[in-house]
């Protein structure tokens, strides 16, 4: 930088009294006329010139003295300007100091007074904002709950998918009175953030994740970013889009579970080809998963007796048949309070002896006929196997169902109530077809039994098992007919918008006595709006605009550049 | 006011009377429309994803637009003469700012185009579209006012533009920076901290603080609330700030220099 166009004068009508130049200015006048008039011209003394004789009647010249006091008053006049200028660097750092200090302070007071009561969620589905069966539960929250993000807040703030995340967990921290902490560690910067959090390595850590900890219970929950969202693959493009947001189901999912005092263990049965929750039905291993549920395999076979921690047992989409043994080792476990729910698979004609052995102490069975519905307004994909089902009122549905609700089942056995009417056992509908239903006996197309409603699940609870001559205990029982109600294939087509979701949620819980965390804590996922063209029918007309857009205009500036380019060369 | 409208408006035609505004503009225009035509022929239409991958051009474009405000006078010598014109130095320097600002909103106005077609063919312009339009033009107007004070500390058009450059590009990295320095505090704590007076909880506090607090001046990550949806008035005040803090550091700059003597 050079400073040689620095000193340059201001126009005077501009310059006001007050100005410090002005200031100056008479300064130096002042101090001149006290050492020599302005208009006096300097006396620039020769060594080498003959002295000149002064003239008669005048005073002695001093040569030397004249030029100390020039000399004296240029160094009067430069110390007075260097006065000035470092008293106009001292007022212009001292005025940018409190600018800065006024903008920090205002900028601080507004963001710890009303920074949140100043901010508004504007998507519209309040993605960004926590329903009202989170902030319940952090309202509750007796527990001091962690979440730690193993990664920078940067990362996941610049992630093109999960960037919505640290202003959402700010939510948990805000709505959580404190009892919510959220931190950010990266573990390449800190690689003893893997033991600090799970010093045995039980969980595997790696970067990315989601570790949720109670510092009560000590329990972990990890959860990782494919939980944050639901996405499918969009085949025009060949990417991933994303169809619905998790975050909150998964996240408060996390802090109910670490949270819990006791945490219900369900056991899933192996060995008849069922079915495993990763393969087909992950969106109801989420469901068990975030409302606080451990699951497990259970082999009953190798083992005893089924596990004591067992809060139910579930039976899903079995291929074959129980051994004898087997049922007799459910039935000692339902005898003694146990709950058992059998869930069939894709219809077959596979005996289920065993399975309704079990079922036996609930007066249920279940059938080798297939339901179907007659009635087109209730069949979905024009297959009457693909039943828009209802359920009638019970405790299961008291309170989440809407009338006419529909839920989607697919291909399912007709459940069937024994005709064994005892006190002690209370069977209820709980998924039946229209009164325009039917049966297809032993899944023959050509075997229909007459119209009428088909009931393809049952709830029954016996309050009567008896130990010796005393009723020790009561337990319960779910027999669906088919196990699509929350598969994966269903679930993706007929996401929240229809009852399998919450019914499967209300189930659960019921079997398993669940009450603590109730029916309300069920967390659906926040659909995302589609940024799809409604109106572009047809392509044509957006080939022109994107042409238009991207090649025509920028060739006409360039153009335009070009030729003001060439005048200018010509100027 | 009406020299700062004189100044605007001689600044702003200056960007046309050479082939650096339209360059500029085309730029803009072609990346920003490169990007909406490829998903708009899938019939797909995000205009707020858009704003946040044009904004990356923002490391390029706005030195560009703001390193000739006055290193270019200082280097012709015509700075003496806007100078003792009868304006004052905050009008010239909101003049320039402003003259600038009116390029960048040119250049924005694409993006209005795009909104424009998206919601004749049924797309979804909601008011996260607008929170995110309104963060860009409010981060664009904060790296102005910034680039226009590196101007003004240099002749050199280059020099401002590689400057400017810099600082943007060191914004991007402060968080990751912030997050670095953090853990070192942490680390130093616990280093020092031999006696263990104070717990690894409130090291790693420490830390965090730090790392919060350098975040904290980021203008680069101050708005990404808007792009997730949530419309908050502090930090629309914060990019104010911003822009006032460097426009005032320009004026101070410029009065030092028109008044002070040798």
């Amino acid at each position: 930088m050079t400073d040689d166009k620095a000193n340059m004068v201001p126009d005077q009508a501009d310059v006001k009294a007050s100005d410090p130049k002005q200031d100056v200015e008479q300064a130096v006048n002042e101090q001149d006329s006290t050492a020599k008039r302005p208009e006096e011209p300097d006396v620039q003394p020769q060594a080498d010139a003959p002295k000149a004789k002064p003239p008669i009647g005048s005073k002695k010249t001093k040569p030397v003295s004249a030029k100390k006091a020039a000399r004296e008053k240029k160094r009067a006049s430069k110390a007075l300007v260097d006065r000035r200028n470092r008293r106009m660097g001292r007022f212009s750092t001292l005025s940018i100091l409190l600018i800065i200090a006024v903008l920090l302070v205002v900028n601080i007071l507004l963001e710890s007074v009303v920074g949140d009561a100043w901010s508004w969620d504007i998507t519209s589905n309040k993605l960004m904002t926590l329903g009202d069966v989170s902030t319940q539960l952090l309202d509750g929250l007796e527990q001091d709950v962690s979440i730690t993000y193993l990664g920078t807040e940067d990362t996941l703030a610049s992630s093109s998918t999960y960037s919505f995340m640290p202003d959402f967990l700010k939510e948990y921290v805000e709505k959580s009175n404190g009892k919510v902490t959220v931190t950010y560690v990266d573990p390449v910067a800190e690689p003893s953030i893997y033991t600090d959090l799970d010093a045995n390595d039980v969980y595997n850590l790696t970067s990315g994740e989601f570790v949720v900890k109670s510092s009560e219970t000590g329990r972990i929950k990890v959860v990782t970013t494919s939980e944050l969202v639901t996405q499918e693959l969009d085949t025009s493009t060949y990417t991933y889009q994303i169809t619905g947001y998790s975050a909150e189901s998964a996240i408060s999912g996390a802090i109910n579970y670490v949270t819990l005092s006791t945490v219900p263990k369900i056991y899933f049965t192996s060995g008849h080809s069922e079915a495993t929750l990763s393969d087909s039905y992950q969106y109801f291993e989420n469901l068990l998963q975030n409302n606080g549920f451990e699951t497990a395999d259970l082999d009953l076979i190798t083992t005893d007796s089924v596990p004591e921690d067992a809060s139910a047992v579930i039976m899903l989409a079995p291929q074959t048949d129980l051994t004898e043994l087997e049922a007799g080792k459910l039935t000692d476990y339902v005898e003694q309070g146990g709950n058992f729910m059998f869930a069939a698979g894709d219809f077959s004609t596979t005996a289920f002896t065993n399975v309704n052995k079990v079922l036996e102490d609930f007066n249920l069975s279940v059938s080798n006929d297939r339901a179907i519905e007659t009635d087109q307004s209730r069949i979905y994909s024009q297959n009457n196997t693909y039943i828009i089902a209802t359920s009638p009122s019970s405790d299961i549905t008291a309170s989440t169902y809407a009338d006419n609700s529909p839920i989607l089942i697919l291909d399912a056995h007709y459940i069937q109530q024994l005709q064994n009417p005892v006190d002690w056992i209370t069977v209820t509908n709980l998924i039946e077809t229209s009164d325009q239903g039917a049966r297809q006996q032993n899944g023959d197309e050509d075997s229909v039994s007459a119209s009428g409603v088909q009931t393809v699940a049952l709830m029954s609870e016996n309050t009567g098992f008896e130990n010796g001559t005393t009723v020790t205990t009561s337990s319960r029982a779910i027999a669906l007919g088919s196990a699509s109600l929350f598969s994966d294939e269903v679930i993706s087509v007929v996401q929240n918008s229809w009852y399998n979701y919450q019914l499967t949620y209300n189930m659960i819980n019921w079997l398993t006595n669940n009450d603590a965390s109730g029916s309300d804590l069920l967390i659906s996922d926040k659909d995302v709006a589609s940024y799809y063209l409604t109106n572009a029918t047809n392509t044509a007309p957006l080939q022109i605009i994107a042409f238009f857009c991207s090649v025509v205009i920028p060739l006409i500036l360039i153009i335009a550049a070009i030729v003001v380019y060439r005048r200018r060369q010509h100027l | 006011m009406k020299q700062i409208r004189a100044i605007l408006k001689r600044e702003f035609a200056s960007y046309f009377k050479s082939p650096i505004g339209w360059i500029l503009v085309a730029i803009f225009f072609f990346v920003s429309s490169l990007f909406f035509s490829l998903n708009f022929i899938s019939s797909y239409s995000d205009v707020a994803s858009e704003l946040t991958f044009v904004q990356s051009l923002f490391f390029v474009l706005i030195p560009i637009i703001t390193m000739k405000s006055f290193a270019e006078e200082r280097k012709s010598g015509t700075e003496v003469l806007l100078f003792t014109s009868p304006a004052s130095t905050v009008e010239i320097v909101l003049g320039k700012y402003f003259g600038a600002l009116c390029l960048f909103l040119l250049m924005s106005s694409t993006i209005l185009l795009h909104m424009i077609f998206t919601a004749a063919f049924g797309g979804v312009i909601n008011a996260v579209t607008w929170g995110s339009y309104l963060a860009f033009i409010l981060s664009g107007a904060a790296y102005i006012a910034i680039g226009i004070f590196i101007s003004s500390l240099t002749e050199n058009q280059i020099i401002a533009a590689i400057v400017s450059v810099l600082i943007f590009i060191g914004f991007t990295l402060l968080s990751s920076i912030a997050s670095l320095i953090g853990s070192l505090v942490t680390n130093l704590l616990q280093y020092l901290d031999v006696l263990k007076l104070i717990s690894s909880t409130a090291d790693s506090a420490a830390g965090t603080a730090v790392t919060n607090a350098i975040n904290w001046i980021n203008p680069a990550t101050r708005l990404t609330d808007f792009n997730n949806g949530i419309f908050g008035v502090t930090p629309i005040i914060f990019l104010l700030s911003y822009i006032v803090l460097f426009l005032f550091l320009t004026v101070q700059y410029h009065d030092k220099r028109r008044w002070a003597q040798r």
